[in-house]
């Protein structure tokens, strides 16, 4: 049984199909990325499995359980935790207290004071932000804003987490850092669904890859097969380029 | 009798709808929350009363002086004050507001006296048969001029360049800067139009109700409702809602007795905030997105 | 900024606090001794103050804290001064009567709280504006124990005048205290931490496990128990309420502007404000009767543009401006 099961997740904002009965699995212990061109869906999907965005059809199984269209908070609660792709840190809270709010709500639920403050710690010092723990949001460079996004999510100790663009608007170092960290997330046995642009952590760090375009699946399989499957070359850059590349048409 | 009651109250609400016009822009352009809105109005029907007085001008000529009062204590108190306070916090605007409010109807009271005034027209008591029922004249004019005035600036903000760079402004603040529009200058400039509008309705209700500082206070529900009913930002719907409002009242008042004309109002009220907040006309104004 | 400049920033603000805890002690205690020295007006401005202190902590739970604005919470102070009227109005002891103005106004919010606090921003500020002012009109309609639009008058006390202005001035004062420490404690429990992370973002405190909903109702209970209280004891000190004068916005709108000026969802902001507002605005009224109105708009204003986040962050700009004019680094 995958940790995540998803079923036909369909979701139409008016008149257009932002999801369109797209289905897969995600097993436990997995790195699986989400692909494809800006406005095929990938956050609306994202949205959908954290249930920020309601499904208009579809299911979705986590750990066996029936999650269509919980509460937000619910799902929290059973283990799924989401980084933003504009972060979303709480200005008025120190860096610590940002992340101490996960301990305090997430799957971990811990409550005691010292519990909550360990915990954060903890995920700062995995996340490379301990020095900076009584900083204010404010005063963070984008780079750390998002490892702060990140820690927050570390610390509701989730089973699957799930990175909204993470890597988008850093530069090469700040990449690799951050492959670096999502490899060591996955080694404590965290799930991870990984959405991204930056085909260098896509091909680096996913076991298996599904191209999303225009709301519909595409394809779905080892990273690297995937890119360069004519149908995906052609979605991201046109017939011409599918042709060039490939030698024949999708 | 219900036929007198219901034409009584879409004239009424007509007056209120152009009453209602500039807090609604107000608010849809910049997000402003207008607590000093209903002193315009009593200011509107002072000017009217003085020139009505001194200089026996009809109230109906008289309203383009209170228009023009009105549009430079608005444009200047938008210029010199609000524009400043929207940059820290647009919540801070309704205190600011408030306060204004408290200085001009403090004012008005230590320079006019608390005595309450009545302006009365020379054909203040003729009569019109209308389906059946009698309507006095003056509310018949206030009724027209309003549904007029509201037109004439719904035309205005499609039509005139002036008027496309306020509704520019109302939906999207940072391209409209891009292109040119100085949004400081549509937010003093649409607040003085929409003080202007409010004058012209004190103007006209100088004709049906008496003048006193504190009548800006009864149009205050009628102002809040008839904004929410009718979508915020939206001249078109001020207007239908306007109606709306008054033939509510109206009929609150015939049925129920006039004790629930405010409650109804109230409830009206809160059941648009809660089941449709963006009224009949209403699309996602700048206050939205704040 | 550096690192070190700022850590260097906060340390400053560290060696500040002892010092501020010890202002506090000072001024509890001069505020117990008090009504020892001072003539009966100012024993009535104090527990003005007081009241006002109470119903701003409130409102800074849910505005301050929670980022809900309230600009209409003064319904609440008419709720429960009418919850205790009628109570009293039955036979009901006064301390009957406060815990059922604490109980009602608890209960409306837990029962309102639901519908209303999806609102956001500007909806919500204006719905609860309404609600302040269709309150009014539902006592009138409700009429009975609650005498209508005639108003209320409450049995008097058996007490003389003097010992019993002394006794509700404490009454306030253990309120104020008690309301400053449910927020100074509220901060520190985790129900603070969802509490402020729905102010800085309901959508992320949402995925984080925060179930917004029952926070917010619950914060906006808190916030009208608090209220609620205020209005009570007020009922009772006065002994004759009617619904304009208990759900008058201006109480509401009064308690707003102290808590801009003492500083939003700070502990001790409220204190502050109510302080500084209600002593200026009574020697205002003292020596302007006339045009007090007029200067209390006036002073309002010029609060809003000079010192939008409260007098202390202004003071605080003002005091980081002349350093660096002084060459202090």
């Amino acid at each position: 049984m995958a940790l995540l099961e998803a079923r036909d997740l369909t979701i139409r904002f008016g008149g257009v199909l932002a999801l369109d009965a797209i289905s897969f699995d995600v097993e436990a212990g997995q790195i699986f990325g989400v692909i494809g061109p800006n406005g095929a869906g990938k956050t609306t999907l994202l949205n959908a499995i954290s249930s920020v965005c309601k499904l208009d059809a579809g299911h979705l199984r986590f750990d066996g359980r029936g999650v269509t269209n919980v509460a937000s908070h619910h799902l929290s609660r059973l283990g799924v935790a989401r980084t933003f792709q504009i972060v979303q840190p709480f200005n008025h809270m120190s860096v610590r207290e940002n992340v101490a709010v996960g301990a305090m709500y997430g799957h971990a639920r811990l409550r005691q004071r010292g519990e909550y403050l360990d915990a954060a710690d903890e995920a700062l010092q995995r996340t490379g932000l301990i020095a900076k723990a009584d900083f204010m949001p404010p005063h963070l460079t984008l780079s750390d804003r998002k490892r702060l996004e990140v820690a927050r999510a570390l610390a509701m100790k989730p089973r699957l987490l799930l990175l909204d663009e993470v890597m988008a608007g850093l530069n090469l170092t700040e990449i690799e850092r951050t492959i670096e960290l999502v490899r060591e997330i996955s080694a404590t046995g965290i799930t991870v669904i990984v959405i991204e642009h930056v085909m260098k952590a896509v091909l680096a760090l996913c076991d298996r890859a599904m191209v999303l375009n225009f709301g519909r699946k595409l394809t779905e399989g080892k990273p690297h097969d995937v890119v360069n499957e004519p149908a995906v070359v052609e979605a991201y850059l046109g017939t011409r380029f599918a042709k060039a590349r490939t030698g024949n048409a999708a | 009798m219900l036929a007198q009651a219901t034409v009584n109250g879409i004239l009424l609400g007509g007056l209120y709808g152009l009453a209602t016009v500039g807090f609604s822009m107000v608010w849809g352009v910049m997000g402003v929350i207008n607590l000093a809105h209903t002193s315009f109005i009593m200011l509107g029907a002072y000017v009217t009363y003085f020139l009505f007085e001194k200089l026996g001008m009809d109230p109906i000529l008289s309203m383009p002086f209170a228009m023009a009062a009105m549009f430079v204590l608005g444009y200047g108190i938008q210029r010199f004050i609000l524009n400043g306070v929207i940059r820290t916090s647009l919540l801070l605007s309704l205190v600011v507001t408030f306060g204004i409010d408290l200085i001009l109807t403090d004012a008005t009271s230590l320079a006019f006296t608390s005595d309450v005034r009545s302006v009365n027209a020379s054909y203040a008591s003729t009569s019109i048969a209308l389906f059946g029922t009698l309507v006095p004249l003056v509310r018949l004019l206030a009724a027209g001029l309003s549904l007029v005035l509201g037109i004439a600036f719904f035309v205005f903000l499609r039509r005139a360049g002036l008027g496309q760079a306020i509704l520019a402004t109302a939906l999207d603040r940072e391209m409209s800067n891009l292109m040119g529009i100085n949004p400081q200058k549509v937010f003093a400039l649409t607040a003085g139009a929409g003080a202007a509008l409010a004058g012209a309705a004190g103007s006209l209700s100088s004709m049906l109700f008496p003048v006193s500082p504190a009548m800006g206070v009864s149009f205050l529900g009628a102002v809040f409702v008839i904004t929410v009913l009718g979508g915020i930002g939206s001249v078109e719907g001020c207007i239908v809602a306007g109606f709306l409002y008054g033939l509510v009242q109206a009929w609150a008042a015939y049925f129920l007795g006039t004790n629930f004309q405010e409650i109804v109002a109230f409830a009206l009220f809160l059941g648009v905030l809660v089941i449709r907040p963006q009224g009949l006309f209403g699309r996602a104004f700048f206050g939205e997105h704040a | 900024m550096s690192d070190a400049a700022i850590l260097q920033r906060q340390a400053k603000v560290s060696t500040f606090r002892p010092l501020l805890w010890t202002g506090v002690a000072v001024g509890l205690v001069v505020l117990c001794v008090a009504p020892l020295g001072i003539s009966a007006y100012w024993l009535r401005v104090l527990t003005t103050v007081l009241m006002y202190v109470i119903i701003t902590q409130g409102l800074n739970v849910i505005v301050g804290i929670t980022g809900y604005h309230a600009f209409g919470n003064g319904v609440f102070f008419g709720i429960g001064a009418y919850a205790c009227g009628a109570c009293m109005a039955a036979g009901l002891p006064f301390v009957v009567g406060v815990t059922g103005a604490i109980a009602v106004s608890a209960a409306c919010a837990l029962i309102l709280g639901r519908p209303i606090l999806r609102l956001r921003g500007h909806y919500f500020a204006i719905a609860t504006v309404a609600l302040n002012l269709a309150a009014v009109q539902i006592i009138i309609q409700i009429g009975g124990i609650t005498g209508g639009a005639q108003g209320l008058a409450l049995p008097l006390s058996t007490w003389e005048p003097k010992p019993l202005y002394v006794a509700i001035y404490y009454l306030m004062l253990a309120g104020a205290v008690v309301c400053t420490a449910i927020v100074a404690l509220l901060l520190k429990l985790p129900l603070g931490f969802a509490l402020r992370a729905i102010r800085d973002s309901e959508r992320a405190a949402a995925v984080m496990g925060i179930d917004t909903t029952k926070a917010k109702v619950f914060a906006w209970a808190i916030s009208a128990a608090m209220t609620g209280f205020a209005g009570g004891v007020w009922a009772y000190w006065i002994t004759f309420i009617e619904p304009s004068s208990a759900f008058d916005p201006g109480v509401g709108v009064k308690a707003y502007i102290m808590l801009i000026i003492g500083g939003m969802g700070s502990v001790l902001g409220p204190v502050i404000g109510a302080s500084a507002m209600e002593i200026v605005s009574t020697l205002v009224w003292g020596g302007f009767l006339k045009a007090h109105q007029l200067i209390l708009g006036v002073l309002i204003v010029v609060i809003c543009i000079v010192a939008p986040n409260g007098i202390i962050d202004a003071g605080a700009r003002l005091a980081r401006s002349w350093r660096s004019r002084h060459g202090a680094s």
